[in-house]
Parts: structure tokens; sequence; C-alpha cells
């Protein structure tokens, strides 16, 4: 059982299970290309759907948590044969050259001559190790744990994202939940001197409890166990409008998409051939009609295919012609969001994090202080020695060379 | 004349494939002569059995699975030399087998002989004899000269492992690339700017990333690049080159042998220095490699070909905001080709196109898509061509939505001609393209 076990863990957390896995992904997505234009949103939807794709891309994080327990066993056994030759022996996997090498040479001398090399020394009974630069074996842990959270985030966001649509008005109350929704007291948009941002967006919200609390753009903000994310922002006007073949006034609050100033949306006025095809007029330099609240409507009023009269109308103004007339008695800000259910979201964002720290140390550590190490164990007149270099091999391998010549009395005798 | 000079740079990478596969695999010049000539006739004669679109999609759907191929055959010889598994030695016996040779040299000779018979046959019309002979006998010529002339390559000009694979498939890709119809490199930049640009919007989404409104101008510009031509260039240059550079990279990152065991310096040294000599030596193939490769994206990026591209007929709506262009007026919107119009509203133009579709009736389209920034389209044989990242379009596919495609514009065809509703197509223009042309202050 030990040994299934044993041979389970060793499979999954081969170097080989990500890069193949990857793989099976990349030609499944040319595949999918093949077929869709929209290859990547296909696949999503097929990983969504597909117990197989599923299983496939669980095997990335659990490959990455199983190689992470065996490399960080792998370190602590490195740390101990280099802090005390624990064992007794080098073990195979463990440096670029091992060699086994009659000798009679004291190990201390080797140590002071490895020390004038610059490197920093332990030396005990039958035991030398030597060390130079920093190790990257630690980042390559924070990767392995980046590399694990990534994909175990995908995989959440992949399989268990739930996204609710929730127009968010004004002095409304929000749908959800249902009947228990905050009233939306406040929708403030104003321009910041942010590092990334130049507009801030605050909606204030009261619960039916009484608490306040404010929504804002970035991190997002959680309501009621989902994530808070405003996608767009709107102008809501009251319109008035009638028409000498209508019984009466219609009164609708319509939700417009139209800001940024640039679209034009239609309003159909209800059980009457009448639509309303309404943009917003660009406001003055400086000015934001969904900041300032002072906006004018360009207004073409339509019936049928016929257009019937044309203009624009300031808010709280009036426009008459073709026999209609149309009032924008006022506006609320609106702004379309998204409640999203994803718990992937902070796994990726903390793994992103932790592969850019991973990489912005590795390439200095890697490059300028590369870790090199050597290893002695001296058993009955038999040194076991073992090399590795992270980087500077050449000149770390001639150290090593050298240290074995002395070790072998072929030079030094 | 000009196609005759068109088709030496096709030679001679037809050349430089024989020449490869000569020093690459153990045949003898004259079988692998005699089988690059018979492989090569039997290329020729693919475009005329099986129609020259069908040749055309087997072409570009083997050499693309090539392609793939060298991936995997390049990421594993990495992950050899990196890793502690199969040793170099084990690659190159498996690859350098004298059936790996033969079939090497069937594929590559029919695929070259179809690449060069699909540049002279053309689309639809009549095949004239003369020239695809003369194309044969050239290629035929080609092969027996190179097979034998591969001798006088200097000997350590070695191939092994993934070198083997990529210099033949990178004269291929030369040769596909001579031909707009061929090319595998400007439909690889489609893709990956496709790719870049849903991967963006999807991490944006994922990542409840806010919209760019809110963003400070120069951080929109910076996420704007991502959605430019300019990363799908970069991208497909680094896929491109990435198999070949992982080759290069296992031959450089291969582990020197151990010499911990010798006790003699000097002897060590030596032993050392022969093999980085011998390792910097087949590093000269994937040099090789890298140039020919360069070349092929060169051709695809500045291909001899002339695209119609009429100059914009300015239009007005009329008063319900309809758009009406005569089927006959200023142009023949019969003629088949591909005609340009402007609308402009208060400061707002809108560039489109309209053209006569088999069905009898007309496609209209922006002449913009949803992903590159709007330089427009020219009509090329049989294909629009995309300006700004040069990907063909193919005519019978202009009207569907998607990709590189021109975005599709609802019209109905009237007596008069055609009718088009101003704001759909001013609000398409602004929902598709200002977002492509990384401009603020528009909603995604």
């Amino acid at each position: 059982m030990k040994g299934v076990a044993q041979t389970i863990f060793r499979i999954f957390s081969s170097r080989a299970v990500i890069p193949l896995v990857l793989a099976i992904f990349l030609l499944t997505y040319i595949g999918v290309a093949f077929a869709s234009e929209e290859a990547l949103i296909t696949l999503m939807d097929l990983t969504r759907r597909s117990l197989l794709l599923q299983g496939l891309l669980a095997l990335l994080p659990i490959s990455a948590a199983l190689r992470l327990a065996a490399e960080g066993a792998l370190l602590l056994r490195r740390r101990r044969l280099f802090a005390s030759g624990a064992g007794g022996e080098i073990p195979p996997g463990m440096f670029d050259e091992t060699v086994v090498l009659p000798s009679a040479a004291s190990l201390e001398s080797l140590g002071e001559r490895l020390s004038a090399a610059g490197y920093t020394v332990r030396c005990d009974a039958g035991f030398l190790s030597a060390r130079r630069g920093v190790s990257i074996a630690p980042l390559r842990l924070l990767r392995l744990a980046a590399t694990m959270l990534l994909f175990g985030g995908i995989l959440l966001s992949i399989t268990g994202r739930g996204t609710m649509k929730l127009p968010v008005i004004e002095g409304e109350t929000l749908e959800w939940p249902p009947g228990r929704g905050d009233r939306v007291e406040r929708i403030t948009l104003r321009d910041v001197d942010g590092m990334l941002l130049n507009r801030d967006l605050s909606i204030e919200l009261l619960s039916p409890e009484g608490r306040r609390s404010v929504m804002g753009i970035y991190p997002p903000a959680r309501y009621h166990g989902s994530w808070f994310f405003p996608r767009y922002l709107g102008i809501a006007p009251l319109v008035r409008f009638s028409a000498a073949d209508l019984p009466g006034e219609e009164e609708i609050h319509y939700l417009l998409a139209i800001y940024p100033p640039g679209k034009e949306d239609t309003a159909e006025i209800p059980a009457s051939p009448y639509r309303l095809a309404i943009s917003l007029v660009p406001a003055a330099e400086g000015d934001d009609s969904f900041i300032s609240g002072r906006m004018s409507f360009a207004v073409r009023i339509l019936k049928g295919d016929r257009q019937l009269h044309a203009g624009t109308v300031p808010l709280g103004g009036e426009l008459r012609g073709g026999g209609c007339r149309v009032v924008f008695a006022g506006f609320r800000r609106y702004v379309a969001t998204d409640l999203v259910r994803d718990h992937g979201v902070l796994p990726i964002w903390t793994a992103i994090v932790m592969v850019v720290l991973s990489l912005a140390c590795w390439l200095p550590l890697r490059l300028l202080i590369p870790r090199r190490e050597m290893l002695f164990l001296h058993n009955d007149g038999v040194v076991h020695a073992g090399s590795f270099a992270g980087g500077g091999r050449s000149r770390h391998a001639a150290v090593f060379h050298d240290a074995l010549d002395f070790l072998a009395g072929e030079r030094y005798d | 004349m000009t196609t005759a000079l068109k088709y030496i740079p096709l030679l001679l990478s037809w050349g430089g494939i024989v020449c490869a596969l000569g020093r690459g695999f153990p045949l003898g010049s004259g079988t692998l002569a005699a089988i690059c000539v018979a492989a090569f006739l039997a290329g020729t004669l693919m475009p005329l059995l099986l129609g020259v679109t069908v040749a055309i999609t087997v072409i570009k759907g083997v050499v693309a699975t090539g392609c793939v191929a060298f991936w995997l055959v390049a990421m594993a010889a990495l992950y050899a030399a990196t890793g502690t598994g199969a040793s170099r030695e084990r690659w190159s016996r498996s690859l350098h087998s004298r059936s790996a040779g033969i079939g090497s040299a069937l594929l590559a000779g029919l695929l070259a002989g179809a690449a060069a018979a699909c540049q002279i046959v053309p689309l639809g019309g009549a095949v004239q004899p003369m020239p695809l002979a003369v194309a044969a006998l050239a290629g035929i010529a080609v092969a027996l000269l190179a097979a034998r002339g591969e001798r006088l390559i200097p000997g350590e000009f070695t191939l092994a492992g993934g070198a083997l694979l990529a210099l033949p498939l990178s004269f291929i890709l030369l040769i596909t690339s001579s031909s707009p119809r061929l090319d595998l490199f400007s439909p690889l930049v489609m893709k990956v700017m496709k790719f870049i640009h849903d991967f963006v919007h999807q991490f944006f989404e994922s990542m409840l990333i806010p919209d760019h409104p809110f963003f400070r101008p120069n951080v929109w510009e910076f996420i704007g690049f991502f959605f430019g031509s300019g990363v799908g260039l970069w991208g497909g240059l680094i896929i491109w080159f990435t198999p070949l550079a992982a080759v290069a990279a296992a031959i450089r990152l291969e582990r020197l042998p151990s010499v911990a065991h010798i006790r003699q310096g000097a002897q060590r040294r030596r032993l050392l220095a022969g093999h980085i000599r011998q390792r910097r030596q087949r590093l000269a193939a994937p040099l090789v490699t890298a140039l020919v490769l360069a070349a092929a994206v060169y051709q695809s990026r500045f291909p001899a070909v002339e695209y119609w591209d009429p100059a914009p007929i300015t239009v007005t709506a009329t008063p319900a905001g309809d758009l009406l262009i005569p089927e006959t007026g200023e142009v023949d919107l019969t003629d088949g080709r591909l005609h340009k119009f402007l609308y402009r509203q208060g400061g707002r133009e809108v560039r489109f196109m309209v053209l006569a579709n088999p069905a009898g009736g007309y496609t209209v389209t922006l002449d913009a898509c949803a992903i590159c920034k709007p330089q427009g389209y020219g009509q090329g044989e049989g294909a629009l061509l995309c300006y700004y990242c040069n990907t063909l379009i193919p005519l019978d596919t202009v009207g569907r939505p998607g990709g590189c495609n021109p975005v599709p514009v609802p019209a109905r065809s009237v007596t008069e001609g055609v009718r088009i509703d101003a704001a759909t197509l001013l609000n398409l223009w602004s929902k598709t393209v200002q977002a492509t042309a990384g401009s603020t202050g528009e909603g995604r």
C-alpha cells in the first residue's frame, strides 16, 4: 500500500505533469480555434461542462502541491546534510557531479583552502560542507505555491463562478436579496489623482437594519457574500411623453446606456408605435454630465421607421415637434452592476503577487550571487564528494576539481 | 518573367530542404534524390487532383501540424537537457533513423511540390500545363543538384535532435510564406492577437478589474498595447521562434560530462574544451534555421501583392436616419469588387464597405474588425486583406462575425440598392472600433 502511494506520489509530483497538462490544454485550444472564433471562451465553457477537462485542470494544483511537498522535503534534507553530513552518504540526484576517491588528506586543510577561495565552510569529523551565494530554493517553493494557487484559483473560478446582473439606481432598493436589499442612498463619481485610476465611484448603501456601507471600484467590495462589480455607468432619465394620437401622457424611468456621450440608446413608448432615440450631448470642456448632473439630450422621435422630429433638450426641459411632446423631468444615476460569486479571485491575485515577487528576487540572485555548494564525507579512507552550482559553473567546477586533486594528493603531496 | 523570379526563392528553399535532409539522415545521395524527385513530382500534381482550395487547406494543415510537433519536440528536448531524464543521445538515435529520413523526404517533397504548384495554378482558373511542367522540371533539377551538393557543406555543420526537424520545417515555412494563400505567419499573428485580446478581456472580467473610464489615460494606453497588432506580431514572433530557441537552449544547457574522476588537470580541460567546441558547432544549425525563419517572417509581412482599395465615397442619411446606397451610380455595386463609403455625423465618422455576395444580395460591413485598429481592408484574389494584421479573409466568409473578419452591419437589400440604419452604423463603430483604437472614455 505504501509502495503504491509512493508511486502515485512520484508520478504526480513529477516535473513533467504540469508541462504535459498545459500542452494538452494548448492542443485543445488549437483544436477549438479551428471550430470557433471565440476559442478561449469556448474552451472555458468546455472545461466548465466536462469532468474530464476539470480533472485534467485539477492535476495542475495537485501536482504543484505534491512537488511543493517533495521539494520542501528535499530542501530540508539538503540543509541537514550540509549542516552535519547527516546520513553519511551523498544521495543521488542532489548534485551536478559526484565522485568517490580514496584519500588520507585532512578535510580541515581543505576547509582552509576553500575558505580562502571565498566559500563559507563548515567542517566536522569526517565531514566538510562549503557554500557561496544565496540559494534560490525558497523562491522555487514560492513559485510552486503560486502555481498551486493560480491553477487552483482558475479551477475554482471556472467551475464555481456565478454572476447576477443587478441594476443599481440612486434612490431605489436593490433587488438582491429579494425583499431585503439595501437602499442606494447615493452614487458619486469623482475625479481623483490615483496611481492607476483617475476616477472613483462610490455607491452608498443603507441596509434595512440601518447599517451604512460604501461600495467602491477597486478592490471590489463584498455584498451578501458576493463581489460587487460595477461595470457600466448609465443615466436613468424620467421621461414624460405625449402624442396627439395617444390617450394620455406616459411617464417612464428609462435605464439608458448613453454614458459616456457618443452612444445612442432607444426608449420604446409602451403600447404605441413611438420610440425615442436618445443620446447624451457632450458636456462642456472640463465638465462631466454624470458627475455634475448637468446634461442635455439629443432626441429623435420616431414612429415606426419614420423620424417625426429631432432636437436637443436640456434636463428639465421639453421638446415639441411632429405632434409629440417629450419632457425630461429628472434623472437618476445608474450603475449596471454584477454580483459575482467566485472563490478563485483571491487565490489568483495572491498567486500573481507571489510569482512577481519570486521572479523579481530570482533574477538578481541567479545572475549576481548564484548558489555554489560542495560536500565532502570522509569514511574509512574514502571521500564521497558532491558539487552543485546554480550559476558560475566553470569557476566553481575548477575549485571543486582542485579540491579533489588536493584530497587525492596528486598535486599537493 | 515575374512569376519565374518569384519562383527562385522557392527553388532555393527546396534545395535547402534536400541538403538538410541529406545532412541529417543516413540516406545515400542517390536514394535521397530519388525520393525527393518522386515526392516533388507527386506534390505538383496534388492541386490538379484535389483542387487548389483543398490542396491549400491540406498544405496549411500539414505544415501547421508540423509546427505543433516541432514545438513538442523542442520542449521535450529542453526538458531532457535540463533534467535528469532522457539523454540527448537517446533523442538523436530515435530521430536519426533511415526510415525517419525516408518519411521526412517524402513529406517534404510532397509539400514543396504542392506549394510550388499552388503558386502557379490559379484559383478557379484554367491550368496552364507549360509553367507547371517547367516548375516540376526545375524542382527535379534542384533536388538532384542539392542531393549531390550536400557533401560540399562543412562536416562541422551537424543536425541533431530538434534541429533536424527545425531546418527542413523552416525552409517549408519560407516556401509557404511566399504566397499569402499558404502563409501561416499572418494567421498566427491574428490568432495570437485574438487570444491576447480575449485573455486580457477575460482576465479583467474574472479579476473584477474596472472598466477603462476609470483608468488614468497612460494606464489605459499601456493596457491598450495588449489590443494592438504590435502584441500580435510580437506574440507571433515569440511562438514562431520559441521552439528554435528551446532547441538552441537545449544544446547550450546540455550538461558537460563529469570529469571529477580525472586527476590530470590538462586532461580534464582538454575533454571539456572538446565538448564545448562540439556544443558550439551544433548551435550553427539553429542559427541558420533562425535566419530562414526570419526570412519567412519578412516575406509574410511584406508580400509582393497589390490590393484593390478604392477611396471611400461620402454618403449622407435620409431624414429618417437611413443610408441608401444605390446599386448603380457613382459605383456599380454588382461588379464583384469592394466598395467603400464614409458616413459623417457631428464629429463622428464611420467607414463601411459593400460587397456583392453570391446569393445576389449585398454584404455590408465596417471597414474594420473587432480586434485590430481600424486601418481597413484591401481586396485581393479571393480574399480581403486586413491592413493592420495582414490577415487574409476569404471572400465567402465576409459578412460573418468574429476574428479579423470585418464587423457585419445589418442592412436591407432593396430595389434601389442597399439600405442601412445610420444610428446602428454609428453605434457599431463606437462599440467595436473605438474600443480597438484604444480610445478612452468609452464603455466596455
